[in-house]
């Protein structure tokens, strides 16, 4: 519906937004693509690198290693995600605030930091693993395919605990307790009456935790050892020593788009029929649980979210503890901390400045487009809302390569300045921002900002005295989460970074590499440290737990 | 105070959807006028249009004169009340009843003056300082009317205000802002579904079905003398019976002939409408009006309290329906008893079934 408002800001913002979208989202991917039929010497077109892609032995174990290590961590964060929410949604499970908190924490880390610290306990020569093998019990080591699943299941369930509990708690009682009365047992419930009810939420998360499994480039490459996956592989051939070969790895970041885009598809088809609305509610009951059922469901909630916390917990501990060079010696001192502040304080610099001018223009953008397109809509908003679905299935490496392609040449030559790094972030993060600004507005009656016009208000005022105003807390919650994300980045910016422009998650990946533990152990805790301090500060504001952080 | 003329008002959705077609309109300056339909009937496109919310395809809005229709909605100087309420909620009561008042340039004294006596109208003096969170929806929408009204505006604009509320609330608001708005005269129009609390509260009432406007007139006239079909079935419970002239000069009715009036300007058929309460029950003993009489027996009974509500059949299948007010017990158990009734000539009301429009009688 339009107002009679003349076109003023808003056809600006969206003049801006498509802008903005050709140049850092269209144009990068159209580049990708069009290179993965490019041939690598003379220019032609060609499909050679596709033909390769599908018959040579090398790439097809890449594929099936990428759909296996998905589909196994998404299993993986299903069954942990699921039973964490149901039990701490409809049980009275002791302390399930901090649980939510702790639940939340993990997953504003990176995954190759996890990775690192599974490695610290079950590597070669993990402290738990040498401790097991030490009384004589046998300790496989942790690289490869598990390896990357049990980092990913413990990674990504949060995703599916926070949009699941949801869900659980929402879920209407009345139709439970008339399966119930109609003579179903309640196991039997459970499965055909009450995973159906949330199976909306089941599905995007379960999507969710797949498409950012295959998307993750840090932990294969720390944690895969021999197991290679599309991700690895893209930067692999991008990357190599030998010359890059921008072809292959194109292609592969064509493939990588595409299963996900299948996956986004299937899952869409499939929950699209399953949307039960209504307006009668009925809360479910939280009970209380005793004797050995008590004890079973504190046990398994405790247990999930202490593997969860583990990583985290370790690597703090690691960087408080002496180290002589890279070797870690008995006794804890803040040798790390030291080192970090002297050889590398300008990676925490560059990442707090990247962070911050990236959530800017994210929260300035993003607020005013969540605002097209859920107030003014049209068929411009409409395609942009469309597009803006792209960052979703594109793996940070894939647009960090298909950055470096698309602007390495005037007149958009910023390659190797932080401006490119900013811009990554920037066009990778904003869709959130976009879709949390949008959720907000569309739970936010319109009349409010009607009766501030009918009282005078032009409708730029009507934005900044009344909606703003609402939809403030959300947007700073969304902003933070925006920072965390964006300070925790890593496999775009290690395409793009140069000498000068190295960021944390970098640095630690780096130095994870050269073994120089110490220091990974102390970067990675600083930023624990911002990450966890933004995190709260984001619950803190609003008042819908997690859920506004996905 | 403004009189408010609509012409030719037209406004599409898409290509086939007609919101409103044609719509013509006068309001008297001061009145409360009511725009009364079902869901879909083009009531809140109509009150959405002259708020300047929605842009009509075609006509024009003037106030006393002035065309509004060109100009942007925060400055036609129309109050408007919502269904859901549209308080601010980062504001305290008394900012959001002062939110219009700042705009116009009010301040100090003058602003905190104003927003009292608003407060004191609809009875919320006590409430100045709290926040809206902590009032019931009763409360908040007492605010959203002292919001709207402090600003003097022209008009009035309330769509369904009391829709959200329940039904003990529902009717004492109704009488507030009945009074509220005849003690201050603003112009009013008032959106409503509820066609009882139409013909309470207003002066004047346009019945609207499918973009169009079926008729307009003070409650009295909707409800006994409705204009078209659409009205008499849409407002209070009405029989419509199927009629038409038989050879012998009569009128043909539940399967028999009556002599009854000469129906003009309808050659063939036509539709009786007949209010439930217009329809008499012949008891042993009391007078019996004049009119159509009819055997038929009683298939259901539904005591109301106040009335009790017969279902009766006729020989020739037809239901009729009819109200009795103050019921004696011993009429309450008479289901599937025969029973005849009256239908006085007079209070039918004819229609044209083709047209929906209204024709008159001829008095037999």
């Amino acid at each position: 519906m339009s107002s009679r408002a003349r076109p003023g800001i808003w056809t600006a913002t969206l003049v801006v937004a498509w802008l903005v979208v050709a140049v850092l989202l269209i144009y990068p991917v159209i580049t990708i693509l069009s290179e993965s039929f490019i041939d690598n010497s003379g220019g032609h077109f060609t499909l050679a690198h596709y033909a390769t892609m599908f018959t040579d032995d090398y790439y097809r174990q890449a594929l099936f290693g990428s759909l296996f290590v998905g589909l196994a961590s998404m299993i993986g964060s299903l069954v942990l995600g699921l039973a964490l929410a149901f039990l701490t949604t409809r049980f009275v499970i002791r302390g399930s605030g901090l649980l939510s908190t702790l639940t939340i924490l993990a997953l504003a880390t990176p995954a190759f930091v996890n990775a690192y610290a599974w490695i610290m306990m079950f590597g070669a020569n993990g402290f738990i693993r040498t401790g097991l093998t030490s009384l004589g019990l046998p300790a496989p080591t942790i690289y490869g395919a598990g390896g990357i699943i049990l980092v990913f299941t413990f990674k990504y369930f949060p995703y599916v605990y926070l949009l699941t509990a949801n869900a659980f708690a929402a879920a209407n009682r009345s139709v439970e307790e008339a399966a119930e009365n109609l003579g179903t047992p309640p196991v039997a419930c459970f499965f055909k009456v009450t995973l159906p009810l949330i199976f909306p939420a089941l599905s995007s998360s379960a999507l969710l935790t797949f498409v950012l499994s295959i998307a993750d480039y840090g932990t294969p490459a720390v944690i895969g050892r021999n197991f290679h996956v599309l991700a690895t592989e893209a930067y692999m051939q991008f990357s190599s020593e030998l010359g890059g070969n921008l072809g292959m790895a194109s292609t592969i970041s064509i493939v990588l788009m595409a299963i996900s885009l299948l996956f986004v598809a299937l899952q869409r088809r499939l929950a699209s029929r399953d949307r039960y609305g209504g307006a009668m509610m009925n809360r479910p009951i939280v009970k209380h649980l005793t004797g050995g059922r008590w004890l079973l469901s504190h046990v398994v909630c405790y247990a999930i979210v202490f593997i969860a916390t583990l990583p985290s917990a370790v690597v703090v501990y690691y960087s408080f503890r002496k180290t002589r060079g890279p070797v870690f010696q008995p006794g804890f001192g803040l040798g790390s901390y030291e080192r970090v502040l002297h050889n590398v304080s300008d990676a925490i610099v560059n990442s707090l400045i990247f962070s911050v001018s990236s959530v800017a223009f994210i929260v300035v953008l993003g607020t005013l487009i969540g605002y097209l397109l859920v107030r003014r809509g049209g068929i411009f908003a409409s395609w942009l809302d469309n597009v803006l679905m792209i960052p979703y299935i594109v793996p940070g490496i894939v647009m960090g390569i298909g950055f470096l392609a698309a602007f390495n040449q005037p007149p958009l030559a910023i390659t190797g300045t932080g401006l490119i790094i900013v811009l990554v972030i920037f066009i990778r993060r904003l869709p959130y921002a976009v879709r949390s600004t949008a959720a907000i507005l569309g739970q936010l009656s319109r009349s409010s900002e009607e009766a501030a016009i009918s009282l005078g208000c032009s409708p730029a005022q009507a934005f900044l005295r009344v909606t703003l105003w609402l939809i403030l807390p959300g947007v700073f919650a969304g902003a933070l989460m925006s920072f965390v994300t964006a300070i925790n980045e890593l496999s775009s910016s290690l395409v793009l970074y140069v000498g000068s422009t190295m960021t944390m998650p970098v640095r630690i990946y780096l130095s994870v590499l050269d073994g120089d533990y110490g220091t990974a152990s102390a970067l990675a805790t600083i930023l624990l440290a911002v990450t966890a301090i933004a995190v709260v500060a984001a619950l803190k504001l609003t008042k819908q737990g997690g859920r506004s952080i996905i | 105070m403004a009189s408010v003329e609509i012409r030719g008002l037209e406004k599409s959705y898409g290509s086939t959807v007609k919101a409103l077609q044609d719509i013509d309109i006068h309001i008297e300056s001061g009145s409360f006028f009511t725009l009364l339909g079902p869901s879909g009937c083009g009531k809140t496109t109509l009150l959405r249009s002259i708020a300047g919310f929605l842009t009509p395809d075609r006509g024009e809005i003037h106030i006393d004169g002035q065309r509004i229709d060109t100009v942007p909605a925060h400055r036609r100087d129309i109050g408007m009340v919502f269904q859901d309420y549209a308080i601010f909620p980062h504001l305290s009561v008394a900012d959001n009843v002062g939110f219009g008042l700042k705009n116009r340039g009010v301040s100090g004294q003058a602003l905190r003056q104003r927003v009292a006596e608003a407060l004191a109208t609809v009875q919320l003096d006590a409430y100045a300082e709290r926040m809206p969170t902590a009032l019931s929806g009763g409360q908040q929408q007492r605010v959203g009317l002292a919001r709207a009204m402090v600003i003097r505006p022209q008009l009035l604009l309330m769509d369904e205000p009391l829709s959200n509320l329940d039904a003990k609330l529902r009717l004492e608001l109704r009488e507030d802002i009945r009074d509220i708005q005849k003690q201050l005269g603003i112009t009013t129009v008032y959106v409503t579904h509820d066609q009882e609390e139409a013909l309470v509260i207003s002066d004047r009432i346009c019945v609207m079905n499918k973009g169009v406007v079926e008729q307009i007139g003070t409650p009295w006239e909707i409800y006994k003398i409705p204009q078209r079909r659409f009205v008499a079935g849409f407002v209070g419970s009405m029989n419509f019976f199927p009629a038409q002239h038989d050879s012998r000069g009569g009128i043909a009715m539940f399967g028999g002939s009556f002599a009854g009036p000469t129906l003009a300007s309808v050659p063939a058929a036509a539709e009786a409408a007949v209010r439930p309460e217009d329809i008499s029950i012949v008891r042993p003993g009391a007078a019996v009006p004049a009119g159509l009489r009819l055997a038929t027996t009683v298939a259901k009974l539904s005591f109301m309290g106040r009335e009790a509500q017969y279902t009766l059949k006729a020989a020739d299948g037809s239901i009729v329906l009819v109200h009795l007010p103050n019921p004696e017990l011993s009429l309450l158990s008479l289901s599937g008893h025969a029973m005849e009734i009256v239908i006085p000539w007079e209070r039918i009301i004819w229609f044209d079934p083709a047209s929906g429009d209204r024709v008159g009688a001829v008095a037999a």
